[in-house]
């Protein structure tokens, strides 16, 4: 019993983390950051 | 002359920038690097030297600085 | 109300921008360019008018028709209307500030001029008169310090009040400037007279520019291309000392040891009632694995922390310019030094911001290049094979990094040899900002930030990468569970000891480490989160828990691999092609799948043939003897060379054809 709700829960975190991880990729949201200024995007000049 | 051969310390008056690059002369002139303006070698490296122009130091290469007629 | 921010690149307009606003949307990029556009509200506390929404328009030095940056500013303002435009501008520069200010003024939309770096002002000797100023211009200045969050509220005020009323330009020139480029370039020489005159009126400086100051001296010898070398090295070597051999490991461990008290803390809970394969998935390779990775955090953040300081204090333009005259002899230009520094963060805005290369090909080749300095993502590999087999030395880091750079050096000498030298005459020129003491709080807030991603990313695509192997090493292929001691029946061990046979040359031919290096490619931490769950290791910071006994170890017998090897293999994953999202990134800039199948096919030889030399010639000096695989090794790497010999020999008999006709 205890196994299903543990496989449930997991199963719940891995569909979310994919969701995330294709709604990110239409965004365009890079994995990285600016080392200057610290933010999301990079304008670095 | 060009500012390859200039001294440093002392300040010159920009005559012309001979390059065929517009792009780069326009990127300049906002600058304030543009016939008319002041420039002072403030440190020769050879390869590169650092220059006083509108009140801000900038790097240039010698290529640029070969460029540069005061 | 909508309020546009413009100004000139490093007058602290990105500080503005952070300090005014709260939440940031991130709606793509500008038209035409890859800056991106970034908006938000202005936080609460600021002023008591709400929903004030701030656009932040991309640094400029002047507003011209002609370059697609410079236009911008222009159409934004035309099409969307802003009620106020607020100039930020350098206190310590004004005549170069000025210069688009004037062009602001023209626009029709009321400015507020937000005069930043107030505190260097006073610093400097130099003296504004604003009052004369603002009437001379005829817009409102607001003194503000972006960096200490003054005189924002009032700024606002400002804003509120002009919203609505006209703007009269400053400057007006006697030509069309928009007819075509002689006539406005004959306005813009009008404009900067009139600035100049303007400045000469109004700001007194007690120290002349032009003369020598304490800076220059530093500069002399930093900035010096023999002399600043060795500071450069320094500098990093301490860096990465601290980072990772004392302050970093420091931390770490008491991270670890939450972790690992958590680890115990479900393994209590889920005790006996859960099916062994879900305690492993669970507690091997969630907790495990994304707890390894993890652990890494604080050394991560704290090199972060003092890289950003180092930026914050204005040494990294320096560096550029040491770098430059190495990089132009193999067919760089110094501009190429930016997406190298970016790329130790992440490779993938580092190779995008190669755009503003302007050579192709120096900015293709630096495009492949750059993914060759270790990013963020590899720093955990390096910390492991440091921590585990070299006692946390800084120097494995700081080897690293100057492999990376010495690689891209080559790499750039046999692109060219490749493809010929067809660059035009590059300039190169770089401002080199006044030193200042860096501010720890703008460093803390990028460490945060990036740690922020950090544990993003593990929890994430690390996580989902640790899922997928521990289940892929649990089960065998017709789904029956894998037994103690017969791992190597495992899908995964299937998958991968195939590869593990073309490593063996390398000392590392076991298929956990194979393993560990495919799924390197889909994030480069994963080499770790794949290794902790692989050999159920579930920290590698904690020292005492692996007793390291100097020769032969309990790592090495757990990994199998002696400290050679171990050298080997973090060269191979830290120079071989790099993460999926990077090589995504790289194609888009490269724009030829020629191009894009030479860069993986250099790379992935690249750091085969480092691994090999360092492998077997690392064997012979500490054993006497070579390693295993030393022929098939060598017949590998005698293909990659062989190759690009055979590509630059090509080169040079089509060049002398085209010659000799």
């Amino acid at each position: 019993m205890v196994d299903y709700i543990i496989g449930g829960v997991l199963i719940v975190i891995v569909v979310l983390i994919v969701r995330k991880l294709i709604l990110d990729k239409k965004r365009g949201i890079s994995c990285g950051s600016c080392p200057s200024t610290g933010g999301n995007h990079c304008d670095c000049e | 002359m060009v500012l390859s051969k200039a001294k440093k310390h002392v300040t010159y008056t920009i005559q012309d920038i001979e390059t065929s690059d517009e792009a780069m002369k326009d990127f300049l002139f906002s600058l304030g690097c543009h016939a008319g303006q002041a420039i002072t070698i403030i440190s020769n490296f050879g390869s590169n030297m650092v220059v006083n122009i509108n009140d801000a130091r900038y790097s240039i290469d010698l290529e640029l600085a070969k460029a540069i007629i005061v | 109300m909508r309020i546009a921010l413009a100004g000139n690149p490093n007058s602290g307009k990105t500080t503005l921008f952070n300090a005014l606003t709260g939440s940031i949307e991130h709606v793509g990029n500008w038209p035409g360019v890859t800056v991106a556009r970034k908006e938000g509200f202005v936080k609460k506390q600021l002023s008591i008018h709400q929903n004030i929404r701030i656009v932040d328009l991309p640094g400029t030095y002047s507003m011209s028709p002609f370059t697609n940056e410079e236009r911008i500013t222009k159409d934004y303002v035309q099409q969307e209307h802003p009620d106020v435009i607020i100039n930020i501008i350098d206190a310590s520069n004004l005549s170069r500030s000025l210069f688009f200010t004037t062009q602001l003024l023209s626009l029709g939309v009321p400015v507020v001029i937000a005069l930043n770096k107030w505190d260097l002002v006073t610093k400097k000797a130099i003296n504004i008169d604003m009052t004369h100023l603002s009437k001379d211009l005829g817009c409102p200045i607001v003194e503000v310090s972006a960096l200490r969050q003054d005189g924002l509220k009032k700024l606002l005020e400002t804003c509120v009040d002009r919203k609505g009323s006209t703007q009269e330009p400053a400057f007006i020139g006697h030509t069309d400037a928009t007819l075509n480029k002689e006539a406005w370039l004959e306005e813009e020489k009008e404009r900067s007279v009139f600035v100049s005159n303007l400045v000469k009126h109004v700001e007194k400086r007690s120290i002349d520019s032009h003369k020598l100051n304490q800076h220059d001296a530093i500069d002399r010898i930093v900035a010096h291309p023999y002399f600043g070398i060795p500071i450069f090295i320094v500098i990093l070597y301490g860096v990465f000392s601290i980072s990772q051999a004392t302050l970093g490991p420091f931390l770490a461990d008491y991270l670890v040891g939450w972790i690992d008290l958590f680890y115990a803390f479900v393994a209590n809970l889920m005790g006996t009632q859960v099916s062994p394969f879900l305690q492993a998935l669970v507690l091997d390779g969630v907790i495990g694995g994304v707890g390894a990775i993890v652990g890494f955090l604080p050394l991560i953040m704290v090199l972060f922390f003092m890289l950003a300081l180092l930026e914050d204090s204005g040494y990294m333009a320096r560096v550029a310019l040491i770098m430059d005259p190495y990089l132009k002899k193999v067919g760089l230009s110094g501009r190429s030094i930016i997406p190298m520094v970016i790329s130790t963060g992440c490779a993938i805005p580092g190779i995008m911001s190669t755009r503003t290369i302007r050579d192709d090909r120096q900015r293709k080749t630096t495009a492949m290049l750059t993914s060759f300095m270790p990013c963020g993502a590899k720093l955990p590999v390096i910390a492991l094979f440091a921590g585990v087999f070299f006692q946390d030395a800084a120097w494995v880091g700081t080897l690293m990094y100057f492999m990376g750079i010495l690689i891209i050096f080559f790499g750039a000498i046999v692109i060219r040899k490749i493809n010929g030298d067809t660059s035009k005459a590059s300039y190169f020129i770089m401002e080199l900002p006044e030193y200042r003491f860096p501010s720890f709080k703008r460093a803390f807030i990028a460490m945060i930030s990036q740690g922020k991603q950090f544990v993003i990313k593990a929890v994430t695509i690390i996580l989902l990468s640790n899922i997928l192997v521990q289940i892929m090493q649990t089960f065998s292929w017709n789904l029956q569970l894998v037994e103690e001691g017969a791992e190597a029946t495992s899908i995964l061990a299937s998958i991968a000891t195939p590869l593990a046979f073309i490593l063996v040359p390398l000392g590392f031919g076991l298929w956990q480490l194979a393993a560990a290096a495919i799924t390197g490619f889909i994030a480069k931490e994963n080499v770790v989160g794949t290794l902790a769950v692989v050999f159920g290791i579930t920290n590698f910071i904690d020292l005492e828990a692996l007793e390291v006994v100097a020769g032969t170890t309990e790592i090495s017998s757990i990994m199998g691999i002696t400290t050679v090897a171990a050298l080997a293999y973090l060269v191979f994953n830290l120079f071989t092609p790099p993460c999926f999202a990077a090589i995504g990134a790289m194609n888009a800039e490269l724009e030829s799948k020629k191009w894009l199948y030479g860069a993986i096919g250099f790379q992935l030889g690249m750091g085969y043939t480092l691994a090999y030399f360092i492998y077997q010639i690392g064997t012979l000096i500490t054993t006497g003897q070579f390693g295993s695989g030393l022929i098939l090794g060598f017949l590998i790497v005698l293909v990659y060379i062989g190759s690009i010999v055979y590509l630059i020999k090509r080169n040079d008999q089509s060049r002398m054809t085209l010659q000799g006709a």
